[in-house]
């Protein structure tokens, strides 16, 4: 089964996703984490539950999480050999809040302002369109 | 000295003038004592002119009656009687002549009585008859008075000839005396007018110097007003960095005012920085207010949006009355901080100046905010000037916005007149609706912030609008008013001001 992982703190957020993919008709299935280290856990089958198998093919990271904020999480993904080649798309409220030089040094592939909303256009269509190509 | 130059100058004249008059004075009185000696030393010559012709009458009328005597010619007696009427008149001729001289008169007085007395024996003489031995007596008999008149005229000669020495010395001292005192004098006025000239000149040279020194002085102080102004000139454009370095080494009042005028400068631009500090730190606040006020909002609206979507089958009539009330405010809510930020971005004071064809911008802006279907009627006079396009576009778009928003009249007939008048340092522009129009009482009340003059859950005004186009247009020391009355439309006039090219 095709997958999405999305972090995610903020359960209006969660909800807004879930009802976003299922509005249009997304087919993959999204996994949710509340957090970095949760996702860790997910994605590395740790604290006693499996893997993610398949591997999500996109994961949609929020930045500003408690615990282990989204850059902390970005080094340690990268930092494993199999799951550095996921690509991350990065949800935040503000495009002027992301540190684009450390986004790029590592390796995101796009931004995109929640709400997440496929229909909204705005100035992040690039990677809009490149997720949507994505998740086809 | 420290007399003015018209007292100096009279005072150097007065002394010239009195050193010609001591001149003419002195010259006078040598000339007066000149004459005066040479009138004694004349008359010293005729004394003793006199006493040889007394001797000589003397010796001739002895002789007449001697060669009478000796020769019984009676033709001597002729000589005779001749001299002796000269004797006397010579003797009083003396008389006259040595009246001033004391020692003179004398001896004179002698001299008369002798003659008188040779003139007594020479005619007692004439009477005798003519015998050489008669001739003989009166020779032996008149040696003794002849010796002593000789005397006697020697005496009076050598007087005289000391007084004609004295009166030649005297005489000789006035002559060099006269000219000496002449040469002198004129010198000394020479003297005197040259140093009158030299000091008037000197002092004409001094005011010429001070005259060139004042006109350095004025090209000085010109330029650094000049300087000044440029300043000023440098101010009202825009540029509060612009400083004078006054030239002036001196510590004046000009120099004062140019470390003043720095100062303002300074004390502008700090203001113009802190300006323009205040307006970043209200771009971050516009900005965070945009996001993080508006977040929740959003969230709201969508979970509302939710539960009418998911949950329809579960809402009750009442239910949804209260759903769709929350919609309106929610949504009143979005409008209200969009509004809030459009006001707060309105405030900012940056200006930029450019060329702006009001046609063309008129245009552009009813693309966006009139909906066809309305006619938009522009004069064909409308400006092309230079101004802040920025703040003079949103103020047309919020007046045409409104009127488009307010018109209630039939579809298809709405209508939108934009015209302008030139008032000289400003246009005035009018932007007429055929809307439904405001009432008088009203015309003050729709600029004010928030004021709407329909129901505010329904109307998609804010009523920020106008308030925002008040703004604008004071910010431009413009103004702003309406005329209008219900049913008839609604004319909004505002002013804007024609700007200078930015240097």
């Amino acid at each position: 089964m095709r997958s999405v992982l999305l972090i995610e703190d903020d359960v209006f957020d969660t909800m807004t996703a879930q009802k976003s993919f299922a509005h249009f008709n997304v087919p993959h299935e999204l996994h949710t984490a509340f957090n970095g280290e949760e996702a860790l856990d997910m994605l590395l089958g740790r604290q006693g539950q499996p893997a993610l198998d398949p591997l999500p093919e996109v994961i949609l990271l929020d930045l500003n999480m408690p615990r282990m904020n989204g850059f902390e999480f970005l080094e340690a993904l990268r930092a494993e050999p199999t799951l550095a080649h996921v690509p991350v798309f990065i949800t935040t409220t503000s495009a002027l809040d992301i540190d684009r030089a450390e986004a790029t040094r590592l390796g995101v592939s796009g931004y995109i302002l929640k709400p997440l909303d496929f229909a909204s256009g705005d100035d992040l269509a690039d990677s809009l369109s490149l997720l949507e190509q994505l998740l086809k | 000295m420290a007399l003015r130059l018209n007292t100096k100058i009279s005072l150097g004249f007065a002394i010239a003038l009195s050193v010609l008059v001591a001149t003419s004075l002195t010259a006078y009185a040598a000339i007066q004592q000149l004459s005066r000696y040479t009138r004694l030393v004349e008359h010293s010559y005729r004394v003793l002119q006199q006493t040889g012709d007394l001797r000589i009458s003397i010796r001739d009328a002895q002789g007449g009656v001697r060669n009478y005597l000796l020769l019984a010619d009676t033709t001597y007696l002729s000589s005779y009687h001749h001299n002796a009427a000269l004797m006397q008149a010579e003797v009083r001729t003396l008389d006259s002549l040595v009246m001033d001289d004391v020692a003179q008169r004398v001896r004179t007085d002698s001299v008369r009585q002798l003659m008188a007395a040779q003139l007594r024996e020479l005619a007692l003489f004439r009477t005798f008859a003519p015998t050489p031995p008669a001739a003989q007596s009166l020779l032996l008999r008149e040696q003794g008075p002849l010796r002593t008149l000789k005397a006697l005229m020697l005496r009076m000669r050598l007087h005289e000839d000391a007084l004609l020495r004295n009166r030649n010395r005297q005489q000789g001292l006035f002559q060099q005396l006269a000219p000496t005192t002449i040469v002198f004098s004129a010198v000394l006025a020479v003297i005197i007018v040259l140093w009158l000239f030299w000091k008037i000149a000197n002092e004409l040279r001094a005011n010429d110097e001070l005259r060139l020194e004042l006109t350095r002085t004025n090209l000085g102080i010109a330029q650094r007003i000049r300087a000044m102004e440029h300043l000023t000139r440098q101010v009202v454009q825009g540029d509060y960095r612009v400083k004078i370095i006054d030239s002036g080494p001196q510590h004046d009042r000009l120099a004062a005012l140019a470390f003043q005028l720095n100062q303002m400068t300074q004390a502008l631009d700090t203001a113009f920085t802190a300006l323009q500090n205040r307006n970043k730190e209200l771009d971050q606040f516009a900005y965070v207010a945009s996001h993080d006020l508006k977040a929740p909002l959003r969230g709201l609206s969508t979970l509302v949006r939710w539960i009418e979507e998911e949950q329809a089958a579960e809402l009750s009539p009442q239910l949804r009355t209260y759903l769709e009330q929350m919609k309106g405010r929610l949504t009143r809510l979005d409008d209200l901080i969009n509004g809030l930020l459009a006001y707060a971005r309105a405030s900012r004071i940056e200006r930029h100046l450019q060329r702006v064809a009001v046609t063309e911008l008129v245009h552009e802006v009813a693309e966006l905010v009139v909906p066809p279907g309305f006619t938009l009627a522009l004069a064909p006079d409308l400006p092309t000037f230079v101004a802040d396009r920025l703040s003079l576009q949103q103020v047309f778009t919020n007046l045409l916005s409104n009127a488009a928003k307010y018109y209630a009249g039939p579809p298809g007939q709405g209508r939108i007149a934009v015209s302008a008048r030139d008032l000289g340092a400003q246009f005035e522009f009018r932007v007429q609706d055929n809307g439904p129009g405001i009432a008088p009482e009203h015309h003050q009340k729709i600029f004010f912030l928030f004021q709407t003059l329909r129901d505010r859950n329904t109307a998609e005004s804010t009523g920020i609008g106008l308030s925002i186009v008040k703004k604008l247009v004071e910010d431009q020391q413009g103004s702003i008013r309406v005329e209008s009355a219900v049913g008839q439309g609604a004319a909004f006039c505002f002013t804007w001001p024609k700007g200078e090219p930015a240097a």
